[in-house]
């Protein structure tokens, strides 16, 4: 998983799994994995709104063109075609369910942006 | 008759207090900082007593011979100029500023007086800044300034200065780090208007992110903060689940200047946070087992159990240490059970993947412990909690503490990196020094100690940083590094510089981290060194 990692470090292996990204199961055949990447590639590109996110265990992610790009390439080399089944192992969390831990009490603050205003400064 | 005696009484009030020697003289070095500014002081106070008297014995003078209103006009007029010379603070704060007249703000602050007696060349960068801050961003004034900065020995209205500036450029990152340092610069270098405005700054930039507890922390510090500020805070708390009565949160309100600005903020405190049991609770959602994919006599994929884990401990940002601790030893067993062999050995074969299965179970734990060692660093989870069992586990898992291998992998990776990047940033420092005696900026002192101030920040955000997550274990392995670099560092900003403010600073900071690890020695030598700096 050499592509730049957008999520945090220790969630990107679960985030970023080739067959997440793809929407596969760790079984499918290596036929199914060219099909689905292009149809996605497809999808996105006519900027269809169903092929922009995908469901992992720790909720949904947004799916790029490189990011399919690169889950064909890793699904390819079969060494690290069996490493990603092995952490696909886990069921993806349902669209829509609430994410877990993506949410927490000091991020639900909501912020009050004019501090600056009030003593006659710029906002930076 | 009585006139004269009045004045003459001023005036030698005024000499005296000019001539007479600081009342503390035997405990306060006089050419320590505090006596300057002390001095400075006195003197301010008796040039406005002079001014007065002036004033009042030149009007009775001029009544007495007969003059009109005209000539106690032309008189008041006198005084006030004189006034605004002794303190222009006056004019600077109440016109100047407004009006974003940077130069005018800085030049006529350069004479002096209060606030700006304990740092007077940085206070009257301060008060340019604030101008600065008025008025849309012009990247020279904001050099010339800078330029102002370099040209004195850095002290707090210097550093609130510079962290002003900064903002002004949208280098917010900059700000918050130079502002947070005021803190660091010593009392006696820092006027209290400098870290008044500092708070000030930090608190709007805290509320405006929403981390209503951090704006707390910053704003009470003991020192009385502006009006606004002051409203702020208390709105900050209430915000923050605080009991503050609304009354007390309005009266404040209108005791501040800006009201139709903060009138929002006010408006929301008000509305208050929802009670605890309108917050709704989010649910699990259920999975499907996906029976039908799984055989009867089939335990699920292999790693199921330490994959499940590893998903929970992701999905909740509070997972304690036994819960880490439970996922590495669940990675243990799964690595370590014939199973996962069995099923890598069957996918090689399947797949005709060119390596063999214990291959893939090496490159399986390296994923491992680098996704753990990633965990550990987001967290910011101490090791050395870690390392030892707790009431979480139980008896079981205290027993078999022989804590996972996979962890002992993963910490003892982190702690590297940990000090690997402390390393850096003293090689930086120690690079940026060596680069600095050799070249120097030509004409910008100010550039040097501003630039090796925000490297010293760097160092010890860095270290602190990695010390709150690698312990004391790793504090006494960085320590000496660190004290002999900044040690460097402080001695000869100070001996070379003569900025004592600066090596205050460090040799400050040295001294708390040396007796918080018990090194005696060195704490001995950092109190030396601040009794003689200072």
């Amino acid at each position: 998983m050499s592509l730049p990692s957008r999520d945090a470090p220790a969630h990107a292996r679960i985030t970023e799994n080739a067959f997440h990204v793809l929407g596969l199961l760790p079984d499918c055949a290596r036929a199914d994995v060219e099909r689905a990447g292009r149809t996605l590639l497809d999808m996105l590109e006519v900027g269809l709104a169903e092929a922009r996110t995908y469901t992992t265990p720790l909720g949904p992610r947004a799916r790029t063109p490189e990011l399919v790009r690169h889950a064909m390439a890793e699904l390819r080399s079969p060494a690290r075609r069996i490493l990603h089944e092995l952490w696909a192992g886990h069921p993806a969390r349902p669209r829509g369910a609430p994410q877990r831990g993506a949410t927490h009490p000091d991020d639900a603050a909501e912020p009050w942006p004019f501090g600056f205003h009030a003593h006659g400064w710029r906002r930076p | 008759m009585s006139e004269a005696v009045l004045l003459l009484l001023c005036v030698a009030g005024c000499v005296t207090l000019v001539a007479a020697p600081l009342p503390s003289s035997e405990l306060v070095d006089p050419k320590s900082p505090r006596a300057r500014s002390a001095r400075g002081s006195e003197r301010r106070l008796a040039y406005t007593l002079l001014a007065l008297a002036s004033f009042v014995f030149l009007t009775l003078y001029a009544w007495s011979r007969g003059a009109d209103w005209r000539a106690v006009g032309y008189l008041a007029l006198l005084m006030t100029v004189s006034i605004v010379l002794i303190h222009p603070w006056l004019l600077v704060r109440g016109l100047l500023i407004p009006l974003g007249q940077v130069r005018m703000a800085h030049a006529l602050s350069r004479l002096g007086g209060y606030p700006w007696l304990r740092d007077e060349a940085g206070g009257a960068a301060l008060a340019g800044a604030l101008a600065l801050l008025r008025r849309g961003h012009d990247p020279a004034l904001a050099e010339w300034l800078e330029e102002q900065i370099a040209a004195a020995p850095l002290g707090g209205a210097g550093l609130a200065a510079a962290g002003l500036i900064a903002a002004s450029r949208d280098d917010v990152a900059g700000a918050r780090a130079l502002l947070e340092s005021v803190e660091a610069i010593d009392v006696d270098l820092t006027p209290r208007t400098a870290w008044r405005v500092a708070i000030d700054w930090r608190v709007a930039d805290a509320i405006g992110r929403g981390a209503y507890d951090e704006a707390l922390t910053i704003g009470r510090t003991g020192l009385p903060p502006s009006r606004t500020t002051d409203f702020m805070l208390l709105a900050a708390a209430r915000l923050a689940g605080e009991y503050v009565e609304s009354e007390a949160l309005i009266k404040r309100w209108l005791w501040a200047p800006r009201r139709l600005q903060t009138f929002g903020l006010l408006r929301r405190a008000l509305a208050g946070v929802p009670a605890p049991d309108a917050i709704p609770t989010p649910t699990l959602p259920t999975f499907s087992l996906g029976a039908g994919r799984l055989a009867a006599n089939d335990g699920g994929p292999p790693c199921s159990a330490a994959l499940s884990l590893h998903v929970e401990v992701l999905a909740d940002r509070d997972a304690s240490p036994a819960a880490i601790r439970r996922l590495s030893r669940a990675w243990d067993r799964d690595l370590a059970s014939p199973r996962l062999r069995e099923a890598l050995s069957r996918r090689v074969l399947d797949l005709r993947a060119p390596l063999a299965a214990e291959e893939l179970l090496v490159d399986l734990r390296e994923q491992c412990v680098e996704d753990l060692a990633a965990l550990l660093r987001d967290r910011a989870l101490e090791l050395e909690a870690l390392e030892q069992p707790d009431w979480e586990d139980t008896s079981d898992e205290r027993d078999a503490l022989a804590f996972g291998a996979v962890l002992d992998r993963a910490i003892d990776r982190v702690r590297g990196e940990l000090l690997s990047g402390i390393e850096a940033t003293l090689h930086t420092l120690a690079a940026r020094r060596q680069q600095l005696t050799v070249e120097p900026a030509p004409g910008l002192e100010s550039a040097r100690s501003l630039d090796l101030w925000r490297t010293w920040l760097a160092v010890r955000d860095v270290y602190q940083d990695a010390t709150q997550i690698g312990g004391l274990r790793l504090r006494r392995l960085a320590f000496p590094g660190l004290e002999r670099e900044l040690g460097r560092l402080a001695l000869w900003m100070w001996q070379v510089h003569d900025e004592r403010g600066f090596a205050d600073a460090i040799f400050t900071w040295l001294l708390y981290e040396a007796e918080a690890l018990g090194n005696t020695d060195s704490a001995e030598t950092y109190r030396h060194n601040l009794a003689v700096s200072f």
